[in-house]
């Protein structure tokens, strides 16, 4: 019967479909998730000295550069 | 294994993924995801490969026909495997936030939808065809034949979501291997389709030769 002949076959495929799941979910648990999961930082405006002019005033944006990740499935 | 041990297991799996839904954890569901589904899309491929190398003849005297057709089969029992725990992985995932609807109902999830309704047509094509090995003697061989060629349609819609929704999709590996499945599927198509036709039984019209000899032609 074919089924039982090529038992050997059919596990060896199996363990290398195993290995590779896993192998594959361990890469890619290494993927910084948080980092890419994170909203983006608010824009942070600097206080305005009260003496300073308007040539003097220092806006400054720091929008993080890890924002919302798109993802499919 | 018996059918009322598949439906239990079947049953068990469905009940422990429901009372598991709740629990959060973390980024496994999301990684589990896609190592699953590259992992069944591979296996897809291998299956329709494997069928095609029966259909066109193309391995004999290199494999025997008994080892490509258990391979065929065993491969398309584990895409289904590894559909159902690209699926089922995403029930825990907290970032999609996908429902069991989402999931199991094509074009329903209000993101993305098109990719990802394609993948749930994937799913349930694949599905269809491979219970369809198990039906083929109660349908019949000819309706069995026609059903079975919703495994290029499976394919099919599966490349077309793996491109769309694929996260990793632009990673070269990934991208390379959609490429090489891609050929390889579609020059085993084209030899099957080229065999078919050489295959077809020639329509012998009758001719004259000049001395008026009747003689039938070759082709």
């Amino acid at each position: 019967m074919a089924a039982m002949r090529y038992q050997n076959a059919r596990w060896f495929v199996a363990g290398l479909t195993v290995a590779a799941v896993v192998g594959g979910t361990a890469y890619f648990m290494d993927e910084p998730y948080a980092a890419a999961t994170a909203e983006p930082a608010a824009t942070v405006v600097a206080p305005v000295p009260a003496n300073s002019n308007a040539a003097s005033n220092r806006v400054t944006n720091t929008t993080s550069t890890t924002s919302k990740k798109s993802r499919g499935s | 294994m018996s059918r009322s041990t598949l439906i239990l297991t079947f049953a068990a799996t469905v009940f422990a993924t429901l009372a598991l839904s709740s629990v959060d954890f973390g980024h496994l569901p999301w990684a589990l995801s896609r190592a699953a589904g590259l992992a069944s899309f591979a296996a897809l491929t291998a299956s329709v490969a494997f069928g095609l190398l029966i259909s066109t003849k193309a391995s004999d005297g290199m494999l025997p026909r008994p080892f490509v057709f258990e391979m065929h089969q065993f491969l398309s029992v584990l895409s289904l495997t590894l559909i159902a725990l690209h699926i089922g992985s995403l029930v825990f995932d907290r970032y999609l936030g996908l429902s069991v609807v989402d999931l199991l109902v094509p074009f329903t999830s209000s993101e993305n939808t098109f990719a990802f309704g394609i993948g749930v047509v994937a799913a349930w094509l694949t599905g269809l065809t491979t219970a369809s090995f198990w039906v083929r003697s109660r349908i019949g061989v000819k309706r069995w034949r026609k059903l079975h060629y919703l495994t290029f349609a499976a394919w099919g819609t599966g490349l077309v979501h793996g491109l769309m929704a694929g996260t990793d999709t632009g990673a070269p590996v990934v991208y390379w291997s959609y490429v090489v499945s891609a050929a390889l599927v579609l020059a085993l198509t084209a030899l099957r389709i080229v065999d078919a036709t050489a295959r077809r039984p020639a329509v012998k019209k009758p001719a004259t030769t000049g001395a008026g000899r009747r003689v039938y032609s070759e082709s």
